[in-house]
């Protein structure tokens, strides 16, 4: 087990310098210069040189990748351009945000998805079975920021229960700000419930017609026993796999919900760093993404490793 | 089970039809959809303005259907883009293997762990926003996903008795390649196309919702549903008719990929 989790954690380390050096090098090649960019007709070539220098730009392209790993594992990652103050406090409070949207929109993922998954397995072709597979396909449809505007109007507008747009800061009320986060978080998630019921639904009914769930019948369990004691953990492997993706994934498609919701998170500053080619803001962003997400993905596969030996053979 | 597929992807073909028909009636609409008409700003649906009319004035049913085709026509682009530059990467990989193969894999490793949104975020802010520029970005956006799971369709396949055969028989390559073994990966290879459309249309959607997709005047689906927010409360039906559109388009293209193809995409994404 030890084994496969170093193994797992140098592919980590080596995925992740090789990331690094692909963000850094797509900032490096673009086209523009934020130095005049930022001057724009008041440019004049001292003050250019001068600003050069206090971004550290004059400096090669080597030294500077170097300082941006350092920045990576120190976690300061410079100063802003446009804002002027260090990186990480301004990413510190987006991360907040944002972190609490993925986490309340994952909990209704894992509440929801897994006991309808397990029911309808166990009754398909019932009456909810039926159901819900015709809303499942409909919703999957929909994209977050479309259902995210019919839950402004209908909670919002008809429902009366939040105020759209009236976004709390978690420092002014913890509690408002975490009933606000609820309705993007229920936007981001509906799409991702009806795909991992169906995810998990499928590889019940798969692994139930396995020779050793038959075997398991045979020995005299009950289809609840059967169930639970024998199908589910083999038929969760994909569905944690799935769930891990989805929290990467919420991760982008929050950057879309909250400009549904008027929510100042780490999606809108991305684009208004992206517009004022504000490149530190941007690498630090694109970068901490990344990471979070082979991180999660290397969490799941240590998850993996743990419930299932096979796994850890290879 | 067999029939009903086959029903399954009737009912897409046939939604996925209806949205097309609908965007090609939009050269039968008279109205322009950038012609202004102040008197008519923010008013229903009417008989001369099925959808009803936007801020300005416009016909909404003209700029539903110019919207559409443009996510139609970008996404078709890209996933033409996406899909044949991916399943040479892929079916390179996974026929050769060896240090090509680890490279390239590594690659798309780390291009896997971006989000293609993210992708397309930075393509774009790298070279301006534009319709060829979406295209482009959300072509590259899908090349990781496609090469991966075109590499692991090869790779099983490379080991079957009909490919050793062609080989023995000095068959090249490339005719091996795409001739033998594409056919044989088709199923796979055609639902994957599907959920790339799907995802290039949500993907467009969604950066032109954030105002990074196409520029204004010309407006798709995304940037419709964008300026219709504003009106959220005095002008619901703006909202409602591109979003039943766009809902509808991509109701028609899951139903084209199956359920089933949808598991084992996600699956098989795993299984190496």
């Amino acid at each position: 087990m030890a084994k496969y989790i170093i193994k797992k954690l140098i592919l980590l380390i080596i995925t992740l310098i090789i990331t690094s050096f692909v963000i850094f090098l797509i900032f490096e090649l673009v086209p523009g210069d934020p130095v005049l960019d930022k001057l724009g007709t008041r440019a004049t070539p001292e003050s250019v040189e001068a600003l050069r220098i206090q971004y550290g730009l004059n400096r090669p392209f080597i030294v500077r990748y170097l300082s941006f790993i350092k920045g990576v594992v120190t976690l300061d990652f410079g100063t802003s351009y446009t804002y002027g103050i260090n990186v990480s406090t301004l990413l510190r409070e987006k991360l907040v945000i944002n972190f609490f949207l993925s986490l309340i929109s994952i909990a209704f993922v894992i509440l929801v998805s897994i006991p309808l998954g397990i029911y309808t397995a166990k009754h398909t072709g019932g009456f909810l079975d039926r159901v819900l597979s015709v809303l499942n396909q409909s919703s999957m449809s929909i994209p977050s920021f479309v259902l995210g505007l019919f839950v402004t109007f209908f909670f919002g507008m008809v429902l009366k229960w939040f105020r759209p747009g009236g976004y709390v800061s978690y420092k002014a009320n913890f509690l408002a700000f975490i009933f606000f986060m609820i309705f993007p978080a229920l936007s981001l998630a509906l799409p991702k419930i009806a795909m991992c019921m169906r995810l998990l639904k499928s590889n019940i009914l798969e692994e139930a017609g396995k020779d050793y769930a038959m075997s398991a019948y045979a020995r005299g369990n009950d289809t609840t026993s059967l169930l639970y004691r024998h199908v589910l953990k083999n038929a969760a492997m994909p569905t944690i796999t799935f769930i891990g993706m989805i929290a990467a994934d919420m991760i982008c498609a929050g950057i879309v919900i909250e400009q549904v919701f008027s929510i100042p998170g780490l999606g809108q500053m991305l684009i208004n760093s992206i517009m004022t080619r504000d490149y530190p803001v941007v690498e630090a962003e694109v970068m901490m993404i990344a990471v979070f997400i082979m991180v999660i993905s290397f969490i799941t596969d240590i998850i993996h490793a743990c419930l299932d030996p096979r796994v850890r053979v290879f | 089970m067999k029939n009903k597929i086959n029903f399954q992807k009737i009912a897409g073909a046939s939604i996925v039809g209806l949205m097309i028909l609908f965007i090609l009636l939009g050269f039968l609409n008279r109205n322009a959809f950038d012609a202004m008409d102040k008197t008519r700003i923010l008013s229903g649906p009417s008989i001369s303005h099925p959808f009803g009319c936007d801020e300005f004035g416009r016909d909404l049913l003209k700029r539903t259907q110019t919207g559409m085709g443009i996510s139609v026509v970008i996404s078709f682009f890209a996933v033409i883009i996406g899909t044949v530059t991916g399943t040479i990467i892929g079916a390179l990989c996974g026929y050769f293997g060896g240090v090509v193969d680890d490279i390239l894999t590594a690659i798309t490793d780390v291009l896997f762990a971006i989000p293609s949104l993210l992708l397309a975020l930075v393509f774009v802010s790298l070279f301006g926003s534009g319709m060829v520029q979406v295209t482009l970005a959300l072509g590259v956006a899908i090349i990781p996903s496609f090469a991966k799971m075109m590499r692991s369709e090869f790779k099983k396949q490379k080991e079957l008795e009909y490919v050793k055969m062609a080989k023995l028989m000095k068959v090249p390559t490339y005719r091996i390649l795409f001739v033998h073994i594409l056919p044989n990966v088709m199923e796979t290879f055609v639902n994957c196309i599907f959920i790339a459309f799907n995802n290039c249309i949500l993907a467009e959607a969604g950066l032109s919702f954030i105002g990074i997709g196409v520029q204004p005047p010309v407006a798709s689906l995304g940037t419709l549903l964008s300026d219709a927010g504003g009106y959220l409360r005095s002008a619901p039906f703006l909202v409602l008719f591109p979003a039943f559109m766009l809902v509808l388009l991509l109701f028609g293209i899951g139903l084209l990929s199956s359920g089933e193809s949808f598991h084992n995409a996600y699956s098989k994404r795993f299984k190496n």
